[in-house]
Order: C-alpha cells, then sequence, then structure tokens
C-alpha cells in the first residue's frame, strides 16, 4: 500500500489536473464589491506582491462537467477532500521495510524513477479548487464553452513534451526544463500556468515597467508599459510583452512568441492578451486570451485568480545543480554500453550454438 | 625594466580610483535636487551598467593577453584553449575598484587566488553560467534594470536572468545560503544600504580569481550623484578570506534610448557542449 501511495497521489492530482479546470467571469462584476483596489506611488493600479496560482483546477475542463463552469459544493469537497488525504498518506510515515525497488517506477504524466521522482514533501500542486470571485471552477478556460481547448486545424501537430525523439542522445535532445532553461509546462507563460511545485510570481512595478519573477527557473518577464512590439523578427524567451493600464487593470500583449516554448503548438502568429485586475487584499483576477488563426479557427479565453502568497520566493538556482542532466546522458551512455556489450556477449555465443545442434 | 615599469603604472592607477566625488559635495547635492523620487526616496528605476573592467580584474591591471597563460619561450603565451581568440581572447586594461588597489588577502587566500588564475578556465563560475553572486552582478559588462515603486526595489540582471529583491523587512539570518545572497535595505538618506548575506562560496568577484568565503557579509551603498548616475560601494567583510574589511567603489551609468532595454541572456544553453559534449551519443572530435 505504502508502495502505491505516490501512485494514487499522482493518479488523483492527475484527476483533478485533467479534471479540475467557462466564459470569462465579467471583470466589473468580479470586481464589483466593496472592494477598492489601492493604488501605488505612480498612480497605477498596485499589483505587487507575491502571487501564486497553485490549485486543483487545471486548464481544461473534464469531459464529465460537459459546459458547466462551476463545481457544486459536493464536488469540491470530493476532489479538495481526496487531495488532502493522499497528501497526508504520503506524509504519513513510511514503513521502513520499503524498499526503493517496491515504489512505483512509472506515475505516468512523466514521473517515472523510484518513487517517481518526488514525494508530497517535494510538491506544491495546491489543495484548493480555483475561486474566480467565489466561485469554484472546473477549468482556467471559460470560453469555448466546454472549457477546453478548440479543435486544431488540420495540419497542426503539437509536440508531446515528454516524448521527445532522440532522448537521451544529446542535452538539446531533451525538454527545456531538463536544461534549466524554462519551466516544464508553462509556469513564465504567457499564459501563465500552475505545475506541480514552485507555483509563486513577484510583481514588480515602476512608471514604464512591470517586472513578474517567476520562481521556476528563475525567469523574470518584463513588460513594457506604453512599449511598442518589437519588428525585427527576433523572439525572446517567453515573447515580448508590452502593456498598458485600463482603469484598475494591468492589461499585457505578447507576441513574437519562440518555436522553443510555444503554448499548445501555437507560437509564430500567437498573440496572449493578458488583464490583470486587483480585485481583493490578498486576490488578482488573471484573464487570457490566445489567439493564433494559423493553430485554432477560434480564440480561446479563461481566468483564474492569484492568491497571496504566505513569504518571500526563494532562490531556484536551477542549472548550478543541475546533476539530473548529466546524469541522464550518462546513464544513456551507459545504457548504450551495456546493450552493447549484451551484443558482443550474444555474438561471441551465438557460433557455439549450431555447434551444438550438430 | 618592464617589471618596474608594470608596477609604476599599477601604482598610479590605484592612486586615481580614488578620486569619485563625494556624495557630500555641493556639486552632488545640486545634483540630487533634481532626481526624480518615488515614495520619498530617489528613484533608481531603469536600466544600469558600468562602463568599467571590474568583471575582468577588479583590482588596478593592465591589458594582457589571456585570462590563462602557460609558459612560453619567451614570455607566457595563452592557455590552449583561448588560442583561437587572438585579440578577442584578451583582457582589457582597467583602473581597477578596489579602494587603496589592492584586496588584502590573508597569505593563504592569496595563494588560492593565484592558484585560481593558473585554473581560471575550469573554476571560474562565470564560465560555466553559473549565477553570478553580489557584488560581482553589479559590474558585469551587461546591463541590469532596477525596478523600484514606494515599497519595492527589485534587481533584474540581464545575466543569467539573475534577480534580487530588495527586503526593507529584515527576516534575519537567511535560512539557507544561495548564489544571489538574501539582500536587506535600508535608507541612510538618499542612499540606499543592502546588506547581503547568506551568499554560498561558489561565486567570485571577477575573472581573475578573486574569491571569498560563505561567511562574506557585503554592505552596498546605492547613491544616485545625478539622474543618470549611480556611484556604488561595497564594503567586504569575509575573514576567512581578507585580513581586514576592504571596499569597491565605482560608477554605473543610466542606458538611454534604445539602449534602456534589458534584454535576455540565458547562457545555460550556451555551455551544454563545454558541461556535457562528452556525454553525447557521439560526442563532436
Amino acid at each position: 500500500m505504502n508502495a502505491n501511495r505516490f501512485t494514487a497521489l499522482l493518479a488523483g492530482l492527475s484527476i483533478a489536473a485533467l479534471a479540475a479546470p467557462a466564459v470569462f467571469a465579467d471583470p466589473a462584476a468580479a470586481a464589483a464589491g466593496a472592494y477598492k483596489a489601492p493604488m501605488n506611488a505612480y498612480g497605477q493600479p498596485d499589483l505587487e506582491g507575491t502571487w501564486t496560482n497553485a490549485t486543483l483546477t487545471a486548464l481544461e475542463r473534464p469531459k464529465e462537467y460537459g459546459t458547466r463552469k462551476a463545481m457544486t459544493p459536493e464536488e469540491v469537497k470530493k476532489i479538495e477532500g481526496g487531495a488532502a488525504q493522499l497528501f497526508a498518506a504520503d506524509a504519513a510515515p513510511r514503513d521502513p521495510k520499503v524498499k526503493t525497488t517496491d515504489l512505483p517506477h512509472d506515475c505516468g504524466l512523466g514521473f517515472s524513477g523510484a518513487g517517481c521522482g518526488y514525494n508530497a514533501a517535494w510538491i506544491d500542486p495546491g489543495s484548493t479548487v480555483m475561486r474566480v470571485n467565489g466561485e469554484a471552477r472546473t477549468s482556467f478556460i471559460t470560453d469555448p464553452p466546454d472549457g477546453r481547448l478548440p479543435p486544431y486545424k488540420p495540419g497542426v501537430t503539437v509536440p508531446n513534451m515528454f516524448m521527445r525523439a532522440h532522448y537521451g542522445e544529446n542535452p538539446e535532445n531533451q525538454t527545456l526544463a531538463e536544461r534549466c532553461l524554462t519551466s516544464f509546462g508553462y509556469s513564465a507563460g504567457p499564459v501563465m500556468l500552475p505545475l506541480l511545485y514552485n507555483n509563486n510570481y513577484e510583481i514588480a512595478q515602476s512608471k514604464d515597467t512591470v517586472a513578474i519573477v517567476v520562481e521556476m527557473v528563475h525567469d523574470v518577464r518584463i513588460i513594457h508599459i506604453g512599449g511598442k512590439h518589437r519588428t525585427d523578427g527576433e523572439r525572446p524567451w517567453m515573447g515580448d510583452s508590452i502593456g498598458w493600464y485600463e482603469g484598475p487593470t494591468l492589461v499585457v500583449e505578447t507576441t513574437n512568441f519562440p518555436q522553443a516554448t510555444a503554448l499548445r503548438g501555437a507560437w509564430k502568429e500567437l498573440t496572449v492578451t493578458e488583464r490583470f485586475t486587483r480585485v481583493g487584499p490578498h486576490r488578482v483576477l488573471y484573464q487570457f486570451r490566445v489567439v493564433d488563426p494559423t493553430v485554432w479557427d477560434a480564440s480561446w479565453s479563461g481566468e483564474y485568480e492569484f492568491t497571496a502568497s504566505k513569504g518571500r520566493i526563494f532562490e531556484y538556482a536551477c542549472h548550478e545543480g543541475n546533476y539530473a542532466l548529466s546524469g541522464i546522458l550518462a546513464g544513456a551512455r551507459a545504457d548504450e554500453a551495456t546493450a552493447a556489450a549484451g551484443k558482443t556477449a550474444a555474438a561471441t555465443a551465438a557460433p557455439a550454438a549450431p555447434v551444438k545442434k550438430q | 625594466m618592464k617589471v618596474l615599469a608594470l608596477m609604476t603604472l599599477t601604482g598610479s592607477v590605484a592612486v586615481l580610483t580614488q578620486s569619485y566625488a563625494e556624495p557630500s559635495s555641493a556639486a552632488h547635492k545640486a545634483a540630487a535636487a533634481a532626481i526624480d523620487r518615488v515614495g520619498g526616496h530617489p528613484n533608481f528605476s531603469g536600466v544600469w551598467s558600468v562602463m568599467n573592467t571590474a568583471n575582468w580584474n577588479i583590482e588596478p591591471h593592465l591589458a594582457s593577453a589571456a585570462l590563462e597563460v602557460r609558459p612560453g619561450p619567451v614570455i607566457p603565451v595563452p592557455a590552449k584553449a583561448i588560442v583561437a581568440l587572438g585579440a578577442v581572447g584578451s583582457v582589457p586594461a582597467g583602473m581597477g575598484v578596489v579602494e587603496g588597489g589592492t584586496i588584502p588577502y590573508t597569505p593563504e587566500a592569496l595563494a588560492k587566488r593565484d592558484d585560481n588564475r593558473k585554473h581560471y578556465l575550469e573554476r571560474d563560475p562565470e564560465v560555466k553560467c553559473d549565477l553570478p553572486g553580489v557584488p560581482r552582478a553589479n559590474y558585469m559588462s551587461l546591463p541590469f534594470q532596477i525596478v523600484q515603486s514606494g515599497k519595492t526595489f527589485l534587481i533584474s540582471y540581464e545575466y543569467a536572468g539573475a534577480v534580487r529583491d530588495i527586503l526593507f523587512s529584515d527576516p534575519g539570518p537567511a535560512p539557507i545560503d544561495s548564489w544571489m545572497g538574501q539582500s536587506v535595505g535600508k535608507w541612510d538618506g538618499d542612499t540606499l544600504v543592502v546588506t547581503v548575506t547568506g551568499m554560498t562560496d561558489g561565486t567570485w568577484f571577477d575573472r581573475a580569481g578573486n574569491f571569498h568565503s560563505g561567511d562574506m557579509k557585503v554592505v552596498e551603498r546605492w547613491t544616485m550623484m545625478n539622474e543618470n548616475t549611480i556611484r556604488y560601494e561595497a564594503e567586504i567583510t569575509d575573514p576567512a578570506t581578507f585580513t581586514r574589511p576592504w571596499k569597491m567603489s565605482m560608477l554605473i551609468y543610466r542606458r538611454l534610448g534604445e539602449d534602456a532595454r534589458l534584454q535576455q541572456f540565458k547562457c545555460v544553453e550556451f555551455v551544454e557542449e563545454l558541461m556535457y559534449g562528452d556525454l553525447r551519443k557521439e560526442p563532436l572530435k
């Protein structure tokens, strides 16, 4: 049972993640309470602080919810209670007789190896279903109404980050996250999406810049307020972001995405528009709209809320401690050497067989 | 003769490093009055960079052939791995930024610094694209951007995406060492004083082997001389490495117009051949 705890944990999370994520809530309605967002020293909406988007709700909605964007209290209780149970089970003392070989070695979603790499102490995927203006959500995506990505246009292919060709052959064949270049998934975005851990962000504002520090792989998004998109054809990491303020809302428009960080297959003609609105002392409403006419016939949109993080962001020095990449490559070489030795042994033994038959 | 001339020149530049205007001067006060302010403090927001060669060597130095050399038939010549770079691999001269010109190493630490120089290519953390630490991050050739509001002071460095968040409420000792350390700031008049602790011993001061231990404390003083110039000072305290606290100081300049845009230098991917090339399925020859 112990050996299966993490499998169960991941399975539970994946259900929530794949299961857990309708059209934008009206931003005005979301912010319609008595709360009045503070302004900073520059007279801008004050979005500064350390925020997290960790949640059991995911980008896309599980099909069983259909076009229903809100969860019932019973559904919330089941998901949040299930996650709490799984975490408690994984955090409980493990039977000392359990060996690493007894642990699950393939938990899906790319998690493999003894214990699938992580236990509860190392992950922080959130413990609650996403609330937007108090409403428990079945997905981040609100448009299309089924909460799922629109159909891809014919001929569009979406590479699976965990199924890479030539895995283990060269460092460049590995995922960007394994190389400490960016996060798994799309933590820095845009669209900024939560992951298994490190779902913390810091927002800092000056008169002409908004900086968003992304904990995962210590990326910093620099948004040029009042700026113009570059027209030189260059595509920086995380794209080219400009922004402006509309009343209480920071609007950020990003284009010029690099292929390396394609968003669900979109990059060349991708435009992401994000809207950040502080809707409470500890809440920032985050809304996004994704357009790429070469990938989808329709745009798609969604929303969630950041909540204030407890504490500050600590340094994630990924590359400096990246023993995994050399381990992956060295492991692949060792596997090749073993396989080659086996072939040699088989070849050496091969002539003996006919002799035996004779 | 050559050695004597070098020493004379070295002594001269050491004196010149003392010639900065003091923040208390009348000229500085007049310029300070015109500086933009936010939250009652000078507004450092903007893109900044040094115009010195401190990242090559924080001590005064003449130009030289390479960061790592080997014995030649007449004089030392560039290490084999640097030869192909020709003039690009050479070291530009600098006035130095160490007050007094020389870092007060203990004899043991000085020997280690000299040994670092002999093994520069394999030891300088910058070669592997490691995070640079403080104070080095401030005087690399790449710029950094300060994003300051009435309550936040964030420094985002182009090099390796390094970042520092200056804390204005002291949380106590850093719970764990880090490459960029823990920065706690307070305002001393119009000077931002930042105490940096909790750094690993993995960072260097420059490309000349100058190093420190994991017990180093850095006290930075950031003062705007005028709207486009910062006087930066850093006092280094590290009894395990130095015989006394010592200071470095330099000017940092605002980037203007089209230069005032921070780029990205994710050098991690640029060092993969260096760090992992031997582990390729088919290593390059």
